[in-house]
C-alpha cells in the first residue's frame, strides 16, 4: 500500500472503482468519502438505506457498498445487507457500527467497529475490489438502454 | 457575491438535494468541473456544515423543497453567511440549469452536456425502483 505525505492512501494505481457509502451522519459521510476520493475511487453518498437500494435497483453501477448499521427510514444497515444479499449477491457490502450486529458474517463481507480510520476502510476497500475483480454490479439501465437505442438516457428511446 | 469563476479547484460548493437520483448526478458533474461538493440530504445537514464547518464553503444550491425547508437555509445563509452565494432549484432542469452555469464560469475539464445530465437525471427518476432483471423480484422491505 502507498501512502501520500499526509498519511492517505496515495491514488496511484488504483482504478476507478465506484463505493457507494450510505451514512446519515454528514460528518462521517464526509470524511470517509474524502478518504475514498482521495485513493481515486468514485464515490456516491447516500444519506440511508432507503436512497441506496432506490439506486441500485435504478441500475446505478457500484463495486462496493460501504454502511453504517443504524440508518433512519424504512430499513437500516442490516435490511440494506439482506436486500444487497438477495438482489444483487455478487456485490460485497462492508458494515460499521458502534455496537457489533446481531447476525452472522454471511450478511457481510467485513465489519467495522465505530469509531473507525478511515484509511483502515480504504484499504479494506482496496481488497475488497480486488479479490472482486472489477467489481460486479449489475449493468446500469442506462448502459442497456444504450445497447438498445444509441441514447443512453433519452426517455422516448 | 462569491466569486466562483478562479480556481474551481479550490471551491467547495454545498449542495442540499434530498431527491437522490437527482442529487448524484448533479454531485458527479460537479465535480468532474473541478468543484469540492459537500452533499447534504437535508437542511438539518447542511445549515451543520455551514455552521460548523472548518473549511470555506463558496456556495451553496439548495432545492426549495428540501426536507427540513430549502427556503430555511436561504434565510440562514441570508442571517449568518450574507457573503455567500445560494442558487435556490427545486425542478431538475433548475438543477441541471444551475450546475450547468457554475460549470461555465469554471475552467474544469470534461463537463458533461447539461441536455444530456438532464436527459439522465429524468431517466433515472422515471425508472427509479425498476428491479433490474435477473437479480430476483423487488421486494417489500
Amino acid at each position: 500500500m502507498n501512502r501520500a505525505p499526509d498519511g492517505r492512501v496515495a491514488p496511484n494505481d488504483t482504478p476507478r472503482h465506484v463505493v457507494m457509502v450510505v451514512e446519515d451522519d454528514i460528518w462521517i459521510r464526509l470524511m470517509i468519502s474524502d478518504e475514498l476520493r482521495g485513493a481515486g475511487f468514485e464515490v456516491i453518498e447516500c444519506g440511508s438505506a432507503d436512497e441506496a437500494i432506490d439506486l441500485l435497483r435504478g441500475g446505478t453501477r457500484v463495486s462496493t457498498v460501504f454502511s453504517d448499521i443504524r440508518l433512519p427510514g424504512s430499513i437500516n444497515g442490516l435490511g440494506l445487507a439482506k436486500t444487497v444479499r438477495q438482489e444483487f449477491p455478487d456485490l460485497p457490502i462492508l458494515l460499521a457500527s458502534s455496537d457489533l450486529p446481531r447476525d452472522d458474517s454471511t450478511l457481510h463481507d467485513g465489519f467495522f467497529a465505530k469509531p473507525y480510520d478511515p484509511r483502515t476502510i480504504v484499504e479494506a476497500i482496496r481488497s475488497v475490489v480486488a479479490r472482486n475483480g472489477s467489481g460486479a454490479s449489475p449493468l446500469p439501465l442506462h448502459d442497456r438502454f444504450k445497447q438498445r437505442s444509441g441514447d443512453p438516457y433519452d426517455p422516448a428511446g | 457575491m462569491t466569486d466562483l469563476s478562479s480556481a474551481p479547484a479550490t471551491r467547495t460548493i454545498l449542495l442540499a438535494e434530498d431527491e437522490v437520483f437527482i442529487r448524484m448526478p448533479i454531485a458527479k458533474h460537479l465535480r468532474e468541473c473541478g468543484y469540492r461538493v459537500i452533499e447534504a440530504v437535508t437542511a438539518h445537514e447542511a445549515i451543520d456544515v455551514l455552521d460548523h464547518a472548518d473549511f470555506a464553503i463558496n456556495a451553496v444550491i439548495t432545492n426549495l423543497a428540501l426536507a427540513g425547508d430549502g427556503f430555511g437555509i436561504a434565510k440562514w445563509v441570508r442571517e449568518h453567511r450574507p457573503e455567500l452565494t445560494v442558487l435556490l432549484t427545486g425542478t431538475p432542469e433548475r438543477s441541471v440549469d444551475v450546475a450547468a452555469g457554475l460549470c461555465r464560469e469554471s475552467s474544469g475539464r470534461g463537463a458533461v452536456d447539461p441536455q444530456l445530465l438532464l436527459r439522465r437525471i429524468r431517466w433515472l427518476l422515471a425508472n427509479r425502483n425498476r428491479p433490474v432483471p435477473g437479480r430476483g423480484a423487488q421486494r417489500a422491505v
